[in-house]
């Protein structure tokens, strides 16, 4: 079973071995959106509360999947990590976790997506890009409404979905406390995403 | 005499096995695992240390 350990372990680690690599990094799929269960789980916020899957069917991703960089790349910089199994293509493996790649996503480009991601940081101090919630959703709503989704996907897009519409309402009241112009663009800014990307979203809030 | 008996194709049943395939072998986690994945104080702590919103300018 995959855990919270593993996944920070294979960040410091890919981290460590070769930093300028593991910055152009975007972590996207099911382990982006437990990242933001945990935020949500951590603010306890009455209106969006953290969302609780109906059933105990598998919520991790077994993969720990990027984008923006080229899985060739991974494979030179991380020889040490090559698995080559009996039969397939050989993988890699980081702490017991599977890498995995994604060119493109079904609506994203990598590009952009890296350049409006989030970042977050270990307790060892590694910083990583994140696919952004509004992303995040849009890109596990394509993927059910294209019958390619695994069981986690509709969690995975609840929690996108519940966070995208926190991150906007705790815009609204940062700049009810402090109304200044920085805080008035990231409101722009985020009802301009949501409205371009994820309208709906903006009508259930 | 036997007769062979077509099931036609069906998009719903389809997914149901595909799923059912792929819950085989993948597993599913248990009421503890699942509550060790969600639970924030089990684990280490991810930090937010950067909104893209937040660094405009």
């Amino acid at each position: 079973m995959i855990s919270w350990s593993n996944v920070e372990t294979a960040l410091d680690t890919l981290n460590h071995k070769n930093p300028a690599l593991f910055s152009r990094t975007l972590l996207i799929g099911g382990w982006a959106a437990l990242l933001y269960h945990r935020l949500l789980a951590l603010k306890n916020d009455s209106v969006f509360p953290a969302p609780i899957p109906d059933s105990t069917a598998r919520l991790v991703s077994k993969d720990l999947d990027f984008t923006h960089v080229w899985s060739e790349d991974f494979f030179d910089a991380y020889p040490d990590f090559v698995v080559q199994p009996s039969t397939g293509r050989p993988y890699l493996e980081v702490a017991g976790i599977r890498i995995g790649f994604a060119q493109v996503g079904v609506t994203f480009d990598p590009e952009e997506a890296f350049e409006k991601s989030r970042i977050f940081k270990t307790h060892a101090g590694t910083n990583f890009a994140t696919l952004d919630p509004v992303r995040l959703y849009r890109e596990k709503q394509a993927l059910i409404e294209k019958g390619r989704s695994k069981p986690n996907d509709y969690f995975h897009r609840e929690i996108a979905s519940a966070y995208a519409r926190f991150e906007l309402a705790e815009a609204f009241k940062k700049h009810s406390s402090e109304p200044t112009a920085s805080n008035q663009v990231r409101i722009e800014q985020l009802t301009r995403e949501l409205k371009d990307m994820a309208p709906e979203l903006i009508e259930r809030s | 005499m036997n007769r062979e008996v077509v099931i036609p194709a069906n998009q719903d049943a389809l997914d149901r096995a595909e799923k059912t395939v792929w819950r085989e072998q993948e597993g599913w986690c248990s009421p503890q695992e699942a509550m060790d994945i969600l639970t924030v104080d089990k684990g280490p702590r991810f930090e937010l240390i950067e909104s893209e919103a937040e660094t405009i300018p």
